[in-house]
């Protein structure tokens, strides 16, 4: 990996652990996203991975949090679970020039059924 | 100026997802998998197949565009649309006639211009909504 990645890489893993930002890392063009913020609260934000090619980056975030309302029909059951995140960054010079972020739902809707 | 091993994998990994994903040709798995190779969402290089001729049966016009992939070492992690016409049954849904379209994301492993490894995630609630009419594609 060259110098410029493993600088993209420090940039981008420093902006998504700083709770400053929260409010960027989830803003997506899901339609599913208000409902989601809804429905799960106490996030919490970990990087899982991180790739970066030349200017690119795009990292792999975990966000757990409490199943405390409605989603995709889904009462709430008041357990934890976690969704993936990826979102990927543009970064020129140290600086982030544009991000785009998408929740996975694959792996949560499981999560999301009253326990038998 | 010769290719980068990253260069190289992600043009592996763009030519399984046409042949495979685009152009339904189930043999691409012996030409383009490790004999090694690990599947994390469907179990096996079977189960892959299954689930390819599943989707296959329930949008039988599917189409996957590449919207962006970047290689590091041996990983290509891609993300995609996939539109399709909902035309067999899918979850449980009797074909509707609907359109959809829906991102996911793929990570695998090339090693040796072999896939060795996958994972994937997709927006399967979005999927389903557009299935069942409650959103537009």
């Amino acid at each position: 990996m060259s110098i410029i990645e493993q600088t993209n890489r420090a940039v981008v893993t420093a902006l998504i652990e700083d709770s400053v930002n929260r409010k960027a890392l989830e803003n997506t063009d899901q339609w599913i996203t208000a409902q989601l913020l809804e429905a799960i609260s106490d996030r919490q934000y970990a990087v899982q991975d991180v790739l970066a090619q030349e200017e690119k980056v795009i990292a792999r975030i975990s966000v757990t949090g409490t199943h405390s309302g409605m989603f995709a029909g889904h009462a709430a059951t008041g357990r934890s679970v976690t969704i993936t995140q990826f979102r990927e960054f543009h970064v020129v010079d140290g600086e982030i020039r544009a991000h785009r972020g998408w929740f996975d739902t694959s792996a949560l809707l499981p999560q999301l059924q009253p326990q038998s | 100026m010769m290719k980068t091993i990253e260069q190289q994998n992600v043009e592996t990994v763009a030519a399984f997802i046409e042949a495979f994903w685009n152009q339904n040709d189930m043999d691409s798995t012996e030409r383009f998998l490790s004999s090694d190779y690990v599947e994390h969402n469907y179990q096996s290089k079977e189960g892959l197949e299954q689930f390819a001729r599943n989707i296959l049966a329930s949008f039988p016009d599917k189409a996957y565009t590449i919207e962006e992939i970047v290689g590091e070492g041996e990983r290509v992690l891609v993300r995609m649309t996939m539109r399709g016409t909902h035309q067999g049954v899918f979850y449980g849904n009797a074909p509707t006639g609907r359109k959809t379209e829906v991102t996911l994301y793929r990570e695998y492993h090339v090693v040796g211009g072999k896939i060795t490894e996958h994972r994937g995630w997709i927006d399967i609630v979005t999927l389903l909504l557009q299935v069942k009419g409650q959103i537009t594609a």
